[in-house]
């Protein structure tokens, strides 16, 4: 009978210990790792596949990130092909059916796609048919992307979902208020002409009304060629572009040659969480990202 | 209105009278008729002003009106029809991203490797080339592949390799054509013709190494590409650290290697291949990885026993924001196989009786290692080094290495075409030596997904 009564208690100090369990949460980038911990509070347990200073579409596959992805309750991905080249394989690899079903979290479903190809083709460069998938720098799209990831989280544990719901309202209200200062900072920004190496930025310019005039690569994912970079040169005098938008997984030297014949000033953008100085989180780093351009058009030549 | 009609009549008795008062009082009168007329003529100024205004007043009030009807009139609405427009939007995003009849057909990719080489031996290449140079088509694949349901996934290779013995015809042959579970949790089964991950780089098709030519260590003891039918069971351990172990069974181990005992296309167990693997892998900081493997295939047969064993060893250096995209793979894998043989020789005196089966065992030792330096997105070269002992024993060798030294560059294009120079200085076990040289030009089309076995 002693017996029982403690086999008994051992079964439900294991249930409890089970009950207690936090969600064991993948996140492709640092982006939604960081807004995965805001919303999943103590219930989950989140790491980030990308440490933020990475190529976004070549992430290092390391072995050890498939164990981690066997042992995952759920993946938080960008989706629209931006991990398409080093994700599936981790994913193969780990043997697990849950990020195939529930588990697989897609943080942009509801972002309204921009840049989708007219022309879908070899060569027009390594384009994404579904469009840019650089939205996680779009200061309006935190808001979509929370959403998704606390709905996730509603449906893998629903006994939380009250909690994330609450958690989820409490960051909303920090990004409406974030959101207030952004547009304000993008009264200054709009309409100012700038290049960037890669073509990442069309969420983050859009929000700001700042007009870009091309990218150093001639097409996604093309080396930047000699008669390329001559025309975008001409264009920049022509059209009095005023910034360079450097990510900070491209050299800055062909960037600084530029703006050493064009008179525009090179501004690096972290273009994930953890991808620069002051990038912490994902409002530091749409935050830093506003003032340092703001930075740069303030300073003197 | 009503006010203004009674304010004339009033104005206009108020004149009357004031007129008839003038005609009896005098001239003394005649300033303040005049004042009154002045009057009037304000007051009828006035009022056509507040007319226009009232005019312009109700004018204001419709358009109002009609913004009031129009606009929705509390902040709730307004947030409501927000939503609305967002869930109306999200829906035709998803309708103009589903999935159409046609796209529940397999994906599609190929790869062409074509190539200049030049080959300075006395004798033939690896392949069966003679010496000089050539064009070739070293290969021509086509891969398809796609999810059969919620449980299985398949995929095929048909690969057409030009046979230098028979002016250079390409037949299509079956490479590959597996089926692989999905819907188990740490385990995957995989069934059917397949190249099995025996080692690092014996189960990479051709075009995706990192040199032109496979390894001769690799060609000579696995045979070419690790191909086999069979079955394999793969876990990955439910630990925190990444221990994935493998086994299976094939009807052998190798695209070269003959069938044992082909009569009927039927074995019995012993002259099966078994296959077993494990891999680990060590996170060094955040910038360093390292892989270990051991991989084993046992035949028993007793007439043609084969006992490969192959140690890899693979060191990554991947710096985190390298703006340059640097990075560093070095390989090696040391392989031991132990064969034995039955081949026919004629007795001694009896040229033409070869019915007497000789058997020799013989045992191996080689391998390889190599570096591939990244210089950057598109840049990468190293060195190779590959040394291995005979062990067919239908080779006569003065050497006891067949030694191979190698120079290789890569240049990508993008991630679909590359232009690849090779360089080897072959000491080969007949005492020759040879230089050979590649340049290898490969592209990709179609669906393109990098394995997990290319990482």
């Amino acid at each position: 009978m002693k017996l029982n009564c403690s086999l008994i208690a051992i079964l439900i100090w294991c249930s409890t210990l089970h009950a207690a369990d936090p969600l064991n949460v993948i996140a492709s980038i640092p982006d939604f790792a960081e807004i995965a911990r805001e919303i999943g509070g103590a219930h989950v347990s989140v790491e980030s596949i990308a440490r933020g200073v990475e190529d976004p579409h070549g992430v290092p596959v390391r072995a050890s990130i498939a164990a981690k992805l066997a042992r995952a309750d759920a993946l938080i991905e960008m989706g629209l092909g931006m991990e398409h080249a080093w994700l599936p394989a981790l994913i193969d690899a780990s043997n697990n059916p849950k990020l195939r079903g529930d588990g697989d979290i897609q943080a942009s479903e509801g972002i309204t796609p921009k840049d989708v190809p007219l022309v879908v083709g070899r060569t027009e460069g390594e384009q994404h048919a579904e469009g840019n998938p650089h939205f996680n720098v779009g200061p309006d799209c935190g808001r979509t992307f929370a959403k998704n990831i606390a709905s996730g989280f509603k449906k893998l544990s629903p006994k939380y979902a009250s909690d994330f719901e609450a958690n989820l309202n409490k960051y909303l209200e920090k990004l409406a208020k974030k959101e207030i200062e952004w547009q304000a900072a993008a009264k200054k920004l709009k309409g100012v002409k700038f290049i960037s190496y890669h073509p990442d930025m069309v969420y983050f310019a859009d929000f700001l009304g700042m007009e870009q005039l091309g990218t150093l690569e001639p097409k996604p994912g093309i080396p930047p060629s000699a008669s390329h970079t001559a025309d975008l040169i001409a264009l920049m005098k022509a059209q009095h572009a005023q910034l360079i938008l450097r990510e900070p997984q491209y050299s800055d030297d062909l960037p600084r040659e530029i703006a050493a014949q064009t008179g525009a000033k090179v501004v690096t953008i972290a273009i994930m969480v953890n991808g620069g100085p002051g990038a912490k989180t994902w409002i530091d780093m749409i935050d830093t990202n506003i003032k340092s351009l703001m930075g740069a058009l303030d300073a003197k030549p | 209105m009503r006010f203004r009609g009674v304010f004339w009549v009033v104005i206009g008795a108020l004149a009357l009278t004031g007129r008839v008062s003038a005609e009896e009082l005098g001239p003394q009168l005649h300033v303040l008729q005049t004042r009154v007329d002045a009057l009037l003529k304000t007051v009828a100024s006035q009022a056509n002003k507040i007319d226009e205004q009232r005019a312009r007043i109700d004018q204001q009030d419709q358009a109002l009106q009609r913004m009031v009807q129009s606009a929705p009139i509390a902040p709730d609405a307004v947030l409501a029809r927000i939503e609305r427009a967002d869930a109306q939007s999200a829906q035709a995003i998803k309708i103009a991203s589903r999935k159409k009849p046609n796209e529940l057909n397999m994906s599609i990719g190929a790869a062409i490797d074509t190539s200049y080489s030049f080959f300075d031996g006395p004798k033939s290449d690896a392949n069966g080339r003679a010496a000089g140079s050539d064009f070739a088509v070293r290969g021509a694949e086509l891969v398809f592949y796609t999810d059969v349901d919620p449980y299985f996934k398949t995929y095929m290779v048909l690969n057409a390799t030009p046979d230098p013995k028979n002016n250079d015809e390409a037949v299509p042959s079956l490479e590959e054509a597996a089926i692989m579970t999905t819907s188990l949790s740490y385990a995957q089964v995989k069934g059917g013709r397949f190249f099995l991950p025996f080692g690092r780089l014996s189960m990479i098709h051709d075009h995706d190494l990192p040199f032109t030519t496979r390894p001769p260590s690799l060609d000579h003891y696995v045979g070419g590409e690790s191909s086999g039918d069979g079955v394999q069971v793969q876990a990955l351990l439910p630990i925190s650290h990444f221990l994935q172990i493998t086994g299976g069974a094939f009807n052998k181990v190798g695209a070269e290697t003959p069938l044992t005992n082909t009569v009927g296309n039927r074995r019995d167990g012993n002259e099966l291949s078994y296959f077993a693997k494990a891999l680990t892998s060590f996170d060094i900081g955040t910038d360093h990885t390292i892989e270990w493997g051991v991989s084993s295939v046992q035949n028993p047969a007793t007439e043609t026993r084969r006992d490969l064993l192959d140690m890899e060893l693979t060191y990554k250096w991947h710096p985190s924001g390298s703006p340059l995209r640097e990075r560093l793979v070095w390989g090696t894998e040391i392989l031991r196989e132990d064969l034995r043989t039955q081949f026919h020789a004629a007795p001694a005196g009896d040229p033409l009786d070869d019915s007497i089966a000789q058997g020799a065992a013989r045992r191996g030792y080689g391998g390889y290692t190599y570096a591939e330096y990244f210089l950057n997105r598109n840049w990468s070269l190293g060195p190779r080094v590959d040394l291995f002992e005979n062990v067919d024993p239908q080779i006569v060798s003065k050497r006891t290495y067949d030694q191979t030294y190698t120079a290789f560059l890569s240049y990508k294009f993008s991630e679909f075409s590359r232009l690849r120079f090779e360089y080897d200085r072959q000491y080969l076990f007949d005492g020759r030596s040879a230089n050979q040289f590649y340049l290898q030009w490969t592209v990709f089309w179609g669906a393109h997904t990098h394995s997990f076995e290319q990482r």
